[in-house]
C-alpha cells in the first residue's frame, strides 16, 4: 500500500532516527496544508494546525499500521486537527449552503466559467471557498482537486458513503451558485 | 464526470495555488520533534531494570527460603535469637520495597506509551 520511501522512512523513525521524519515534512505538507487552510480558512492557523499534525503523527507513527496509506492516515490526523481547531475557535464567520435550493446552477456556472478573467479567477474561487462550510470545501478539495475516490475520503475524513455524498452534492451546489454570484457582481 | 464537474475540476486545478508554508514550518517541527523522547530506548531499559529487580528479589527471596528451611541462622549465629526472629521481616520488607518500585516503573511506562 504505502510507496517504498515512505516504508523505509517509517522503519528508520521507528527505529529512533529523527531526522527521517524530514521527508514526511517535505513530501506531505503542501497537501497537508491544502486541506487545512480548506477547513479552518486562514493562513495562519492552518500552519498551525499543519505542525501540530505532524507531531501528532510523530507521536503517534508506532500506532500507524501499514494496510492503510501513509498519506491518508495523516491527512486524516490533519481532518482531525482542523475540526478541533473549529469546534475550539466557534467562529463567528457565516458559511453559506444551497441545500434546499431546487435551482440548477450548472448551465450558468458553465457559462460562467467562460466569463472568469484568469487574473480574478483565483481571489473569486479563494472567497467561494472561504464561504463554503469547512467540510463542503473540504470534500470539493478532496474529490475534484485531489481526485480521491469515495472509499479513500470515507478514510481521511471518518465520514459514511452516504454522508459524503449528500456534502459533495451541496458543496457542488454552493460551489456554483457562489461561484456565479463572484461572476455576477463583478460583471453588473 | 460530466461538462460541470469538469469545470469544477478545472476550476479548482487553475485555482490551486503553490501554497507557500510557513518558512520556518519545517524547522518548527523537526524542533519538537527532536525533543519528544524516544519511549522505545526508555521502555527497554526500564523493561532491563524490572528484569534485574525481578532477579534479585528471586534471589533474596530463594536466600530466605534456604535459610528458613536448612536452619542456618541457628547454625551461624546460635546465641542471637534477635536475628532470627527479625531477619524474615526485614527479607520480606526487601522484597515489598523491590516489588512496589517495579509496580511504580511499570505504571509510568505504560501510561507514557498510551
Amino acid at each position: 500500500m504505502n510507496s517504498i520511501p515512505d516504508k523505509v522512512h517509517i522503519d528508520k523513525v521507528l527505529s529512533g532516527d529523527k531526522n527521517a521524519f524530514v521527508y514526511f515534512i517535505k513530501t506531505y505538507r503542501e497537501m497537508a496544508y491544502s486541506i487545512a487552510i480548506s477547513m479552518v480558512k486562514n493562513e495562519f492557523n492552518a500552519n498551525d494546525v499543519v505542525q501540530n499534525s505532524f507531531i501528532r503523527a510523530f507521536k503517534a507513527l508506532r500506532s500507524y499500521r501499514s494496510d492503510a496509506k501513509f498519506s491518508t492516515w495523516l491527512y486524516k490526523i490533519v481532518v482531525n486537527e482542523s475540526l478541533k481547531f473549529i469546534k475550539k475557535n466557534k467562529r463567528t464567520q457565516e458559511f453559506i449552503t444551497f441545500m434546499d435550493d431546487p435551482f440548477d446552477y450548472s448551465v450558468s456556472f458553465n457559462k460562467a466559467i467562460e466569463n472568469f478573467e484568469k487574473k480574478d479567477q483565483k481571489l473569486e474561487i479563494k472567497k467561494t471557498l472561504n464561504l463554503m462550510k469547512p467540510k463542503e470545501a473540504l470534500l470539493l478539495k478532496l474529490f475534484y482537486l485531489h481526485e480521491e475516490s469515495i472509499p479513500e475520503i470515507e478514510k481521511i475524513t471518518g465520514f459514511t458513503k452516504s454522508n459524503i455524498k449528500v456534502l459533495l452534492h451541496r458543496a457542488r451546489k454552493s460551489f456554483l451558485a457562489l461561484s456565479i454570484q463572484h461572476n455576477n457582481l463583478n460583471n453588473g | 464526470m460530466d461538462k460541470t464537474d469538469q469545470n469544477i475540476h478545472n476550476t479548482l486545478t487553475e485555482y490551486n495555488p503553490i501554497y507557500a508554508t510557513h518558512p520556518e514550518l519545517e524547522d518548527n517541527i523537526m524542533d519538537i520533534v527532536k525533543k519528544q523522547k524516544n519511549y522505545k530506548e526508555i521502555l527497554m531499559k526500564t523493561r532491563h531494570k524490572v528484569k534485574a529487580g525481578l532477579i534479585v528479589s528471586v534471589i533474596l527471596l530463594l536466600i530466605y527460603i534456604i535459610l528458613t528451611y536448612t536452619d542456618l541462622l541457628n547454625s551461624i549465629d546460635q546465641n542471637e535469637e534477635s536475628i532470627k526472629l527479625f531477619y524474615p521481616s526485614i527479607l520480606a520488607t526487601i522484597v515489598v520495597i523491590l516489588v512496589y518500585f517495579q509496580g511504580i516503573f511499570g505504571i509510568s511506562i505504560l501510561k507514557k506509551e498510551k
